[in-house]
């Protein structure tokens, strides 16, 4: 017995139709499975990319030169609607870790390069002491950081600290900051992550 | 050999370039899609290391439905364009359509022994690229309203902006090869430059950089079919080492308009090419990669 499921059919269309027709019909069906059928392999590629974005298991059947795509929700299905909740960033230092400084720099800006991937939206970044040169020309993460701003990342350094190693005219991406906002920011967000 | 635009020597120090590019619609704004239009038709040009003389329109328009003003603004935007870049319209052809499509077919003039071509990249050389990429991906996501305001005129503007500045810069300081970044993707380009080069590339992958929302469209499966295309094209090329998530690896496949300049440049030179771009305005220019020594055109990215 096949579950109940909605079916949603996107032959004949033009990319980006496909995709965009079935994620309308997976968030406004009440059923927690949908099927949508592709003719082509770039509708069927991307209705597969979506699903997994939004957490939802997928199976492909082809049929003739058709694809069934069965899409269900998971629990995480909602959550992955929502835009995430604030989050804040404390970068105390440009290397990440203690062992080696040359590896830490790698993994800061490995990390501010993931960081940028997942976007930046409800993301609050504060630079303090040697973490403001990650903020500063010729950082390894200026164009994450670049990318996390345009995303919506707010994004600061702390001037204090930018006066101590001189660098405040070397700031490249954020606003100068002072202690009154860090302490406002740190304890006004929910979720404080320490780097 | 397949370069970015044909040249012909008409005497020992002169010789014609000449390429033709049109397309449908990328943008909404009609004069922003002129200026679009011209800008990646002049590519080629800049990528040889010419400079454009003329230009001749094509256009292909639905004047019955679309009307008169739509396309005065779209040629407005093309003839800005090619003004901005020192070169004339000398006129042109259009016909009736159901679909618009606008191009121009571009000369200019190079020093024969001047010539930048695809096929010059020698072991150790370093990879610049000058434009940001997820042109194909937010123009599919335009397409589905999925763009905000900010967003879209970025895209224009990258779009719009010509490669004049990167060639100057690459010109000045003397590059191994240069390719400009269209249809085929970054990797596509890069493919035909090292196939051209007899050598294989390593592309660092968290060197790239790309257009505000790109990677977030691409992972909701917002990528053109010339993505997918492109991608079946190269697979036998490309090899991917450590990790490079799914809609990065997209992007690297995705097919741009009017995309940046790949520069390959020459260790001993690279900082002097990138303080030169920076001069000419290009804000973010990328080392993406190497070219790691004699091959046959294979293509390496290296995730972390």
């Amino acid at each position: 017995m096949e579950q109940q499921s909605d079916m949603v059919d996107v032959r004949g269309l033009a990319c980006p139709q496909p995709v965009i027709l079935t994620r309308q019909a997976l968030e406004r069906s009440g059923q927690d499975r949908i099927t949508a059928v592709a003719d082509n392999e770039t509708a069927r590629d991307n209705i597969v990319k979506m699903a997994r974005s939004l957490s939802c298991g997928v199976e492909v059947d082809q049929r003739g030169d058709d694809f069934y795509i069965a899409i269900t929700k998971t629990e995480d299905f909602g959550a992955a609607l929502e835009p995430q909740e604030n989050l804040l960033f404390l970068v105390a230092s440009d290397s990440l870790g203690r062992g080696s400084e040359d590896l830490g720099r790698l993994l800061m800006k490995n990390l501010f390069y993931t960081m940028s991937e997942q976007g930046g939206l409800g993301k609050v970044i504060i630079f303090i002491n040697s973490g403001i040169k990650l903020a500063c020309t010729g950082s390894p993460a200026l164009d994450f950081l670049f990318e996390l701003q345009q995303d919506g990342a707010e994004i600061f350094a702390c001037g204090t600290c930018l006066d101590y190693f001189k660098l405040k005219d070397q700031l490249s991406v954020g606003q100068v900051t002072n202690m009154y906002t860090i302490l406002d920011y740190l304890q006004k967000v929910p979720r404080v992550i320490y780097l | 050999m397949p370069d970015d635009a044909g040249v012909y020597r008409l005497s020992p120090d002169l010789a014609l370039v000449q390429t033709v590019d049109f397309f449908t619609p990328v943008v909404d704004d009609p004069y922003t899609f002129g200026q679009v239009a011209a800008a990646n038709a002049l590519s080629d040009i800049y990528a040889m290391g010419a400079a454009p003389l003329t230009a001749l329109n094509l256009v292909a328009f639905p004047i019955c439905t679309l009307g008169v003003p739509v396309l005065q603004e779209i040629l407005r935007g093309g003839c800005d364009k090619v003004a901005e870049a020192g070169a004339v319209i000398l006129g042109g052809h259009s016909i009736e359509d159901d679909e618009p499509k606008y191009g121009l077919a571009v000369t200019g003039v190079v020093h024969p022994d001047r010539i930048v071509t695809n096929q010059g990249a020698r072991p150790g050389d370093w990879l610049v690229l000058t434009k940001p990429l997820g042109t194909g991906v937010l123009a599919t996501a335009l397409k589905a309203g999925l763009l905000d305001t900010e967003t879209e005129r970025l895209l224009g503007e990258t779009m719009a902006t010509l490669n004049a500045g990167a060639s100057r810069a690459m010109l000045r300081v003397g590059v191994s090869a240069c390719t400009d970044i269209t249809g085929f993707g970054l990797l596509g380009h890069l493919r035909e430059l090292a196939f051209n080069s007899k050598v294989d590339l390593e592309v660092d992958a968290t060197a790239v950089t790309y257009l505000p929302q790109a990677r977030k469209l691409a992972g909701q499966g917002i990528i053109p079919a010339g993505a997918y295309n492109n991608r079946e094209h190269l697979a036998p090329y490309v090899e991917v080492l450590g990790t490079v998530n799914a809609a990065e690896q997209d992007l690297l496949y995705d097919p741009q308009t009017s995309g940046g300049l790949l520069l390959v440049v020459d260790e001993n030179r690279k900082e002097e090419l990138l303080t030169a771009l920076r001069q000419e305005g290009i804000r973010r220019p990328g080392v993406i990669g190497r070219v790691l020594g004699s091959g046959t055109g294979k293509i390496v990215i290296r995730g972390v």
